[in-house]
């Protein structure tokens, strides 16, 4: 049997166990948009886990991360620098968000900021900031998923079927069963992960250099400027410590902002499991060592590649490995791309009913469902435009909505931690972060120092925040008390009645 | 030791962290050279402080959850 038959056998076999997961999944959650957008609050520890560790371990680690590796070499250590900075404070936020969010009966980030800053404008500004996020870096898995099947299969499986019969499938299972077929499908798919990057990153410098240290030694004598921080940039020059610097910080800042993160707070079955979610993540962020070896492994051996990206299934197919292993890491690339992608397909679609569309229009639960299910065949179907569409830079659209996100850190802690903040004040704060970072995007020359325009955005938006909520009138005390202090609130309650 | 120590602790170390891997702190460990247990120099410092913000969260988790 020829080799591609094999992979796509393989391939073929490893979706199917997907699906069966998926459909599985929703089995015993209930019915109500509470099941479908946060599980009935019921996920334990092991899906948590995995959850959090699939935006880790989207496509973009999986492929851009060697593809950094390899192109920009230093400069990928950004991506290990801000995982554990940017998680550990949800030790404490999450944990609150999801007492709160269990007290309140909320579901996403925009009815819980909107619970204490009331306003359906906020509610409308926050989708639309959410879904424009969202969509590109759903484009990008999707990418990932047909460049690996399109290389594996030598073309004949090109890249708009592969994304279509790979997305097809987390459409069908994330219509079905919600968002349980995203926590079942990415535990599965993230041992599949694991397992995967370990074995090849240990496996292609062993066998291309005759191990890591003889690896890196090799690397140190012919282009030692390639392992100096802070790495190179796009074309290739040494990058600036200013930038490096700050897309660490605005990393860090936007990491649980992401509305398919932050929601998750909604799904746990109480804080303690949030709490050691948070505790194990590093564990998982300790992956991307792997990831990158493969990168600096094809460094010596490939000739400049056109697209970076391309460089894991590049060594892959080129490196003369088993078969067998070929399938695994397709079936890995797949899983990485798979499990960030319909977290972020059913975000997407909870959000745009739930902030977007509620506020503005009675619906009832059954129509609030089968709006939730059309919005998430919508988002596919636009992301799928984008990424079968040639000539969008998607991870610069990537990076930027990275700087948009990080403006939601600002109203998040205001609302958890400040008793003066005030609805106008952190609107205000957000259109003037927001249009700053963008103002920064499409006009980089008139920025002062080399920083990412996400961190100019921030440095506008809390002064904005500060002084605007001083000047207006302080909130209610009991509705401040339900967010800055919700035991209390929650005791007082209890004893009240 | 007390809660609010660890907790004042884990903070410090934290803050500690945002410094020693971006700049200034990154630049002490800019060069590839030594590599260490085979990776570059430059690389193993954020690995170690992944393995340092682990050991710490497990400590503050630890002292969080003696009374419960």
């Amino acid at each position: 049997m020829e080799q591609w038959v094999v992979i796509s056998l393989m391939v073929v076999a490893y979706l199917g166990l997907t699906l069966w997961v998926g459909l599985r999944a929703g089995r015993g959650t209930s019915s109500t948009v509470d099941g479908f957008v946060a599980g009935d609050r019921n996920f334990g520890f092991l899906i948590m886990y995995f959850v959090t560790g699939a935006t880790v371990f989207s496509a973009f680690a999986f492929l851009g991360g060697p593809g950094w590796a390899y192109s920009r070499g230093a400069a990928a250590f950004y991506i290990l620098s801000y995982g554990v900075l940017g998680i550990a404070p949800w030790y404490v936020i999450g944990s609150k968000v999801a007492r709160i969010g269990r007290q309140l009966g909320q579901v996403t980030q925009a009815q819980f900021l909107t619970g204490r800053f009331r306003s359906r404008g906020l509610s409308l500004v926050i989708a639309l900031i959410s879904i424009a996020a969202l969509i590109p870096y759903i484009t990008v898995q999707m990418r990932g998923a047909g460049i690996v099947i399109d290389a594996v299969t030598e073309g004949r499986v090109p890249l708009w079927m592969g994304v279509a019969v790979a997305y097809g499938i987390v459409l069908v299972y994330v219509l079905v069963s919600g968002v349980s077929a995203v926590g079942w499908t990415n535990t599965l798919q993230g041992v599949f992960m694991i397992v995967i990057a370990w074995s090849l990153g240990l496996y292609l410098p062993h066998a291309l250099y005759g191990g890591i240290g003889p690896m890196f030694d090799a690397i140190i004598s012919q282009r030692p400027e390639l392992l100096e921080l802070p790495g190179l940039n796009a074309s290739g020059e040494p990058w600036n410590w200013a930038s490096y610097s700050s897309a660490i910080l605005v990393s860090a800042v936007g990491l649980t902002m992401w509305p398919h993160l932050f929601m998750k707070a909604f799904t746990a079955r109480d804080e303690r499991i949030i709490r050691r979610t948070v505790v194990w993540f590093p564990t998982f962020q300790l992956f991307l060592v792997p990831v990158f070896l493969i990168g600096f492994a094809g460094v010596l051996f490939v000739d400049s590649l056109p697209q970076p990206d391309f460089i894991l299934p590049h060594l892959i197919l080129n490196v003369e490995l088993p078969v067998i292993v070929v399938g695994l890491f397709c079936a890995g690339a797949l899983s990485a791309s798979m499990s960030t992608g319909d977290a972020l397909m059913h975000a997407t679609a909870s959000v745009a009913v739930e902030d977007g569309v509620r506020p503005f229009a009675d619906l009832d639960e059954a129509r609030q469902r089968l709006l939730i299910r059309v919005f998430i065949a919508v988002a596919g179907a636009v992301a799928y435009f984008f990424a079968v569409s040639e000539g969008i830079s998607l991870v610069v659209l990537l990076l930027t909505s990275y700087g948009i996100i990080a403006q939601l850190a600002p109203p998040v802690l205001a609302a958890l931690f400040w008793r003066r903040a005030t609805t106008p004040g952190v609107i205000a704060g957000l259109l003037v972060g927001g249009l700053t970072t963008l103002l920064f995007f499409f006009f980089p020359a008139i920025k002062p120092v080399e920083i990412h325009e996400g961190l100019f955005g921030l440095i506008a938006h809390v002064p904005v925040l500060v002084l605007v909520s001083l000047l207006t009138p302080a909130q209610d005390h009991a509705l401040v008390e339900s967010y800055v202090s919700p035991s209390i609130a929650q005791r007082s309650a209890t004893a009240s009645h | 030791m007390t809660k609010s120590i660890v907790r004042g602790l884990a903070i410090g170390l934290y803050l500690l962290y945002v410094l020693a891997i971006t700049w200034p702190g990154a630049t002490l460990f800019r060069s590839p050279e030594p590599l260490v247990f085979g990776l570059p120099s430059s690389m193993a410092w954020p690995v170690a402080w992944i393995l340092i913000g682990l050991v710490t969260l497990l400590v503050l988790d630890h002292f969080e959850n003696r009374d419960e």
